[in-house]
């Protein structure tokens, strides 16, 4: 019972804490890079992946926009936990059973996946006709 | 002493003479007296030429260049009757050119400028299409729907209720769909395909598609929704993921690590929940896959293009491929 209640007391004082300090950016989309509203931690976490690790790591994403571009694009588009949860799932099906269902294209010599963010997000997400972001669309 | 050699026409002194100065100016005299064609080709454009010329420019597949020859109609032969279906086909042209808010926006000009005619009608119509090109259904249909209210008596009906079918199809309501193709008038060229499709349709209502819904709960245990979706290898990763995760974090507790812990459970959280989310998506990307495949099996021949006549009538052309 103690573990069971360490574990509680410990993730709520920590998601209190994130959302006290971070609810704001959390919550809302976040908005294109000219216009400064807050501070995204993922944002920051994406950055330093794609500044410090990546140039040294290699570029071995077999998707098109990268992982962490996608992840970008999502937290740009739907906020940070939906974002997220986004950038995980496509962690998760960045891989040959994607094919199936996803177009493959030819980008930089390079046979990759086309997942877009549309590509996730089609079933659950009006697209804005009227806000001129409706020019994504997917076979 | 040798003796230096003169031209012919130079005065000893070494100056050229007057007379033989004259020359050049006569020449240019003579010159500028001669009729204009024999120094350049002039040519003069008619607007049936000029509009002939950005049609087959459109028709080579060069959108962007068709639009810049059709304003140049609009510019030289403003009264001309083809103007409005120019630009509804400066409207089309950047359709093809996916610049689908600069064709609406022509469109809502020549909706506005034409109410009650056939380029109105034709206007609205195009607007439906830029929707439907852009997967925007619902607008498209809200579209659709006003040509059928608003001009009834027009080939224009049958070809938006067509469309509307496609709508149905495309959203998932068979039945409707179904009932909606057989509306298409029976004098119309689209009447043969109309029936075919009607029948065919229900049989989107019988592909084995995955149920999202399903897909989630069984992600309580993570992998066993990608599992569902027959995405074995995406199932055993989420499992591992998962597992490798709760484990990390149940170890740091029993460490009294409890800063680790919670960093590791908070990452865990996030990696849990899109879990879910990979495995309710995976299913709703199976559905479409398995919705695409059977649309594009679907017999769908018709082009529909709008041309205008010598005249200023507005047609629409219905192309056939087999």
């Amino acid at each position: 019972m103690g573990t069971v209640k360490r574990l509680t007391s410990t993730f709520l004082v920590l998601g209190l804490l994130i959302l006290g300090f971070y609810g704001k950016a959390l919550a809302e989309p976040v908005s294109p890079p000219d216009e400064k509203r807050g501070f995204n931690p993922a944002l920051w976490l994406v950055s330093l992946y794609r500044d410090h690790v990546s140039p040294i790591d290699g570029d071995r994403c077999p998707s098109l926009p990268t992982c962490s571009s996608y992840s970008v694009q999502a937290m740009e588009r739907h906020g940070f936990f939906l974002g997220w949860m986004m950038t995980v799932d496509r962690l998760l099906h960045e891989g040959q059973d994607e094919t199936k269902v996803s177009p493959v294209v030819y980008y930089e010599g390079k046979r990759v996946i086309f997942d877009p963010v549309r590509n996730n997000d089609f079933w659950w997400y009006q697209l804005d006709a009227t806000k001129g972001n409706a020019h994504e669309r997917l076979p | 002493m040798p003796q230096k050699a003169m031209p012919m026409n130079a005065s000893p002194s070494g100056h050229i003479p007057f007379k033989s100065l004259l020359v050049i100016p006569v020449t240019l005299v003579a010159l500028l007296l001669l009729p204009g064609h024999t120094l350049c080709a002039q040519i003069t454009i008619d607007s049936d030429e000029q509009f002939r010329f950005a049609e087959q420019t459109m028709e080579k597949g060069d959108p962007l260049r068709a639009i810049v020859e059709f304003e140049r109609f609009l510019q030289f032969f403003p009264e001309d009757k083809r103007v409005p279906n120019a630009r509804l086909l400066i409207a089309q042209c950047y359709m093809k050119a996916k610049d689908y808010e600069s064709g609406r926006k022509i469109l809502n000009e020549v909706m506005n400028g034409y109410k009650g005619t056939l380029a109105g009608g034709k206007a609205l119509f195009l607007m439906g299409e830029s929707y439907y090109e852009q997967g925007l259904y619902e607008e498209a249909e809200r579209y659709f729907r006003g040509v059928v209210a608003v001009y009834p008596e027009l080939e224009l009906k049958n070809s938006a209720v067509y469309r509307i079918g496609w709508i149905q199809m495309q959203t998932g309501k068979w039945h409707e769909a179904s009932e909606t193709f057989k509306n298409v008038g029976a004098g119309s060229p689209l009447f043969s395909n109309a029936q075919d499709l009607s029948a065919k349709s229900l049989g989107g209502e019988l592909l084995p598609y995955k149920d999202p819904p399903t897909a989630g709960v069984l992600s309580v245990v993570p992998g066993l929704g990608h599992a569902y979706c027959e995405r074995y290898k995406d199932g055993l990763v989420a499992f591992l993921l998962n597992g490798l995760f709760i484990w990390a974090t149940i170890e740091a507790f029993h460490e009294d690590q409890e800063v680790l812990g919670g960093i590791l459970g908070f990452v865990e959280l996030g990696l849990y929940s899109g879990t879910f989310y990979s495995a309710v998506n995976s299913a709703h990307k199976h559905n479409r896959k398995l919705k695409n495949d059977f649309l594009q099996g679907l017999p769908d021949p018709v082009d529909l293009k709008i041309f205008a006549t010598k005249e200023g009538h507005i047609g629409l052309a219905l192309k056939f491929t087999f």
